[in-house]
């Protein structure tokens, strides 16, 4: 009997150290930064805070993006269950930085849960599987940006106005209409 | 109808393979059936080489056709996960991590094709970065090794497991010369025990390296055999003169400033013993002339 541990296991500390943790760790300083000057100023966080959302969702998206994943084709471990654990990896981190953040944010930011976050980062993950070749990644963290652009610069009105602010007035819909999405793409 | 044997020992099989991109058919129609040997896929940029590797290392699924690799049908999931651990595949631009050391990569590529009993994975890492030569460099970061070590990086990683198949596009891209001699010699052990398909556009690596060349313009194939036959196919159709003949189907000027031509040679002409180039341009300006 094999008694090893799998090799998803395995893989989780060189996989992470192969993320990219730059980007993360940037943008944890300045999300920090400008929030606490925003609270120190009296001004609302509101705006803020979704913004951040967009932003760490894009970062999440990216963490798909690896720089061996041609060498890395023919490997048995699919590719699926290594998205999903560099996914696992980057969603540790920056859910806890979300929370970080609504804790700065104070009270008033109660009403700012992790669903818009979540459903705006699985929306550009959803659309990173499905578009072909590591353009895939590209495309799709500049999904939950686009989704916020949309949502917020352009006055839409009925039909069109619900579905550009779906993923914050029914973000865990969304979420679980881009999970569907994800498991029906596993193979790709 | 095409049948294809099923026997377990089968390294290759593929009929009717074809696959389009866009509407350009990278690859149309190839017939194969390898086992055992390197064997050598010569070709222009933009034959089909590539493509019909990336078919071969169930990286690409076919268009249309059947293709069997090791005996299996890599179309069905659980065969193509069986394939995958008997398989080494080195891609054109293989990706590495600047930040990895080139143990620590072929580690990591380890674990990701199940090796692992740690004390046992180390061992074999340790052995194919000894086989390509990198035994000493093995702790330095990758960032800091050159665009041939890298290639040696990427080619160690293929070798694990010692693999039945081993699907190589074009091995030899960055390596000096002792270091292809060192990859001929490594190949050939390979292929003792297992199937090896390199593509190469340099024809004296086949003649080193190959007991079968394919050759491929514009997703088809041109000719399949081995180097010795293709490059009997110039015996009297190369030539020598002192000026460019029109009538040759290809010529170039050699380095003691003669002009070499392959094609129908005129009457009267000083043929010259031909080479595997001089047999590999014949026969891809006829199938360009189809």
């Amino acid at each position: 009997m094999n008694t090893f541990a799998s090799p998803l296991v395995q893989a989780a500390r060189p996989t992470s150290r192969a993320m990219p943790w730059r980007p993360l760790a940037a943008a944890a300083v300045l999300l920090v930064l400008v929030l606490a000057l925003l609270r120190a100023s009296g001004q609302p966080v509101d705006t803020f805070l979704t913004v951040a959302a967009a932003a760490l969702a894009g970062l999440v998206v990216g963490a798909l993006h690896d720089p061996a994943a041609t060498l890395l084709a023919t490997v048995p471990v699919p590719i699926a269950h290594r998205r999903a654990l560099r996914l696992t990896l980057v969603c540790v981190p920056v859910l806890t930085l979300w929370w970080m953040l609504t804790l700065v944010a104070g009270p008033s930011s109660a009403s700012h849960g992790p669903g818009p976050l979540m459903a705006l980062a699985a929306s550009g993950v959803a659309v990173a599987v499905w578009m072909p070749s590591q353009r895939g990644v590209l495309v799709g963290v500049s999904v939950p940006l686009a989704w916020y652009a949309l949502d917020q610069l352009v006055p839409w009105t009925g039909v069109a106005a619900d579905v550009s602010g779906w993923w914050r007035t029914d973000p865990w819909s969304v979420t679980a209409c881009a999970v569907l999405l994800l498991v029906a793409g596993r193979r790709r | 109808m095409t049948i294809i044997d099923a026997r377990p020992e089968a390294g290759v099989r593929v009929a009717g393979l074809t696959k389009s991109f866009g509407g350009v058919h990278a690859v149309r129609d190839v017939e194969l059936d390898l086992a055992g040997g390197v064997v050598g896929l010569l070709g222009p940029n933009g034959a089909g080489k590539s493509t019909l590797l990336r078919m071969l290392s169930t990286v690409l699924s076919p268009d249309a056709g059947r293709i069997r690799l090791l005996g299996l049908d890599p179309q069905m999931p659980a065969e193509r996960l069986e394939i995958r651990r008997r398989l080494g595949f080195l891609p054109q631009s293989p990706g590495l991590y600047g930040g990895f050391t080139a143990h620590e990569m072929v580690d990591y590529v380890a674990i990701l094709k199940e090796h692992t009993d740690p004390a046992a994975r180390r061992r074999e890492v340790v052995q194919v970065l000894e086989a390509v030569g990198l035994a000493d460099l093995m702790h330095r970061k990758i960032r800091t090794l050159s665009g041939g070590m890298h290639q040696r990086v990427a080619l160690a990683a293929a070798l694990l497991g010692s693999p039945q198949l081993l699907v190589l596009d074009e091995p030899a891209t960055g390596l000096d010369p002792e270091q292809r001699m060192k990859l001929r010699g490594l190949l050939a052990d390979t292929a003792k025990s297992g199937t090896v398909v390199l593509s190469t556009h340099n024809t004296s690596e086949v003649a080193a390296l190959c007991q079968r060349v394919v050759v491929m313009r514009a997703g088809r194939i041109l000719y399949d055999g081995t180097p010795r036959a293709l490059q009997s196919m110039a015996d009297g159709r190369v030539w020598e003169a002192d000026a460019p003949d029109p009538g040759a189907a290809r010529s170039w000027m050699t380095a003691e400033g003669r002009y070499r031509h392959v094609g129908e040679p005129p009457s009267g002409a000083t043929h010259v013993l031909p080479t595997l180039e001089d047999g590999y341009l014949l026969v891809s300006v006829s199938g360009a002339a189809q």
